[in-house]
């Protein structure tokens, strides 16, 4: 576990001031490229600092898609959190993670995403069914692409 | 000498190879994927050939596209670099088929050493001590034997293992038979063959390897060791010259080991013999037949270019030098810099938006990154090696701190920030760290 840091406190103030945000509902904060989320009772808005420009509005139109079609709470959708490329099983003949609805725990391994070599199991971030597998098995994904939304 | 050289890798290495090419006046053929078109090895290449799509399985694996570059662009030589196709013995044994020189040694040696068990067998007939083992993992009798003389933990090998592979640590007997069966499935999986071979499980030692340099004429010379106990998940993250624990009769006393077990075998080239080294013993694991990625920091105290030595040795030339030429002068330490998150290790290719280099006396940097430049998820997260020399241990680390500091790298994740945590910790700076160091430190 990475600890909060003055920075994570100043971007935080920055982003209150800046969008004259009050009420402050909740604040996350996630590590692996940066990304910061702040909702207040007034207006939900989700702020991204990120480094790469092009990926951000990758992410952004992605988002704006998946609002259209279906409201899905941004808690429920599971996102790539590297570049690399997504496989659903762990070799080619063996069956799948998981299933569209199955029932899935914390913790269980969704995927894995190969990037420089390493493989790397993505995790759910929660207890639930899975209503979609958006990724296709050996498709490459960007940062903050959807890979999998829960119900 | 050769006329043209073929590099059949990417990345820093290739770079590194191709100055040696230059230095020595001789053509070089970049091959790259892609992915790789605006890399700066294809840039400073004479020629450079595109073998195929970005996934490395296609390109820089695809040995009948590079055969096909070699031939069409009449080079007399391939350079494979480290990993990729650098201990491929079915590489090495088609372009002897096809009459241009691999600059390494013969399929032949390739393929005894990337068998274990043999190189194992070669190492103990030499008396080369190796890791207490059992071969025959099949009978039990032998099997409960051998847990009986040497005790618990033992691990578990593939015999063309690698990369942890085929890998399991037995705690307690009744752990045996499922790890055995689920390593015989991974070593299955990973390199069709599950030949699997019992070794003692050392828990504290450290990881010494030691270099050598043969010639076609029987001479070999031992260049030194290097301390490479600074790991995570069997990556080598930090690498020193000369170890601080070794005495001096020790060093002699393996390396003229090691020199008799490659004489043995009439070994062309370079080739580094790793050990484990635990309560003043060495215990063999295995041979690497190629350059080893951290080659630089024995050049940087030997003065010796490895990579020229290499491409004299696939000449057939003798070597001049007698092995009392060789001195040990120094301390040399290279830090790895990875591109991925200095804490949760998450790969981070992308662009580099902006970029410094760091320099002054004692500095080297072997990289092939550069402003403006992208680094491709595609292939391993090294982007540069960061190595310093001074006359002691306690000025390169000094001179590794001060070079941290100043190397900046904006637009992707990097390392350098665990580096510089790393070489200020008390036990990195005391030298008496094992290969568990990287699991302790947080």
């Amino acid at each position: 576990m990475t600890k909060i840091d003055k920075n994570d406190l100043e971007n935080i103030n920055f982003l209150k001031k800046e969008l004259k945000l009050k009420n402050i509902q909740s604040i996350k904060i996630k590590k692996g490229d940066y990304e910061v989320e702040i909702s207040s009772s007034e207006n939900v808005s989700n702020q991204r600092i990120q480094q790469i420009p092009s990926q951000d509005e990758n992410s952004q139109k992605t988002d704006q898609i998946s609002k259209q079609k279906n409201e899905t709470k941004l808690e429920n959708i599971v996102k790539s959190p590297m570049v690399g490329v997504a496989y659903l099983s762990p070799d080619p003949s063996t069956p799948p993670y998981v299933k569209k609805g199955q029932q899935v725990k914390e913790g269980d391994t969704l995927l894995v995403i190969e990037a420089m070599k390493t493989f790397n199991e993505i995790k759910s971030p929660k207890s639930g069914i899975i209503q979609k597998i958006i990724v296709l098995n050996s498709q490459p994904v960007e940062f903050g692409d959807d890979l999998i939304i829960f119900e | 000498m050769f006329k043209k050289i073929l590099i059949a890798n990417r990345g820093e290495i290739a770079l590194r190879i191709l100055r040696a090419c230059k230095e020595l006046n001789i053509k070089t053929v970049a091959i790259h994927s892609e992915a790789d078109e605006s890399a700066i090895h294809v840039k400073m290449a004479d020629e450079s050939i595109c073998v195929g799509p970005a996934s490395a399985q296609l390109s820089y694996l695809n040995i009948p596209a590079i055969v096909t570059a070699a031939t069409l662009t009449n080079a007399d030589a391939i350079h494979p670099g480290y990993g990729f196709l650098s201990e491929s013995k079915r590489f090495a044994e088609i372009i002897e088929e096809h009459k241009i020189k691999f600059i390494g040694p013969t399929s032949n040696h390739i393929g005894i050493m990337g068998d274990k068990i043999k190189a194992r067998r070669i190492m103990r007939d030499n008396g080369v001590p190796i890791v207490p083992g059992l071969h025959d993992v099949n009978d039990f009798n032998q099997v409960n034997k051998f847990i009986d003389e040497i005790g618990l933990p033992v691990i578990i090998k593939a015999a063309s293992g690698g990369g942890g592979k085929g890998m399991r640590i037995v705690k307690k007997i009744n752990e045996l038979e499922n790890a055995l069966g689920s390593a015989k499935i991974e070593a299955k999986k990973s390199f069709n063959n599950d030949i699997l071979y019992f070794e003692k499980f050392l828990s504290t030692p450290k990881h010494i390897e030691i270099q050598i340099l043969a010639d076609a004429h029987g001479n070999v010379l031992v260049l030194g060791e290097r301390d490479c106990s600074i790991q995570r998940k069997h990556q080598k993250l930090i690498e020193e010259c000369p170890s601080l624990c070794l005495e001096e009769n020790e060093r002699q006393e393996i390396g003229e080991l090691c020199k008799k077990a490659m004489k043995s075998m009439g070994y062309e080239g370079v080739g580094t013999l790793e050990f484990l080294y635990d309560n003043k013993k060495f215990y063999f694991m295995e041979m690497n037949t190629r350059l080893q990625v951290e080659h630089p920091i024995t050049e940087m105290v030997t003065q010796i270019d490895l990579v020229k030595e290499q491409i004299f040795a696939a000449l057939g030339e003798k070597i001049t030098k007698n092995q009392d030429d060789i001195l040990i002068k120094g301390h040399a330490i290279e830090c790895r810099i990875n591109a991925e998150h200095p804490e949760t290790f998450i790969p981070s290719p992308g662009n580099i938006k902006r970029y410094y280099q760091p320099g002054g006396l004692g500095i080297r940097v072997d990289s092939s990154i550069y402003q403006g430049c992208s680094v491709p998820p595609y292939y391993d997260s090294l982007i540069a090696k960061l190595i310093t020399y001074a006359d002691n241990r306690e000025d390169s680390i000094k001179k590794m701190k001060r070079a941290l500091e100043e190397y900046i790298i904006v637009g992707i994740d990097t390392n350098i920030q665990l580096h510089q945590k790393i070489i200020q910790s008390g036990e990195f700076i005391s030298g008496n760290y094992d290969i568990n160091f990287m699991s302790r430190f947080d």
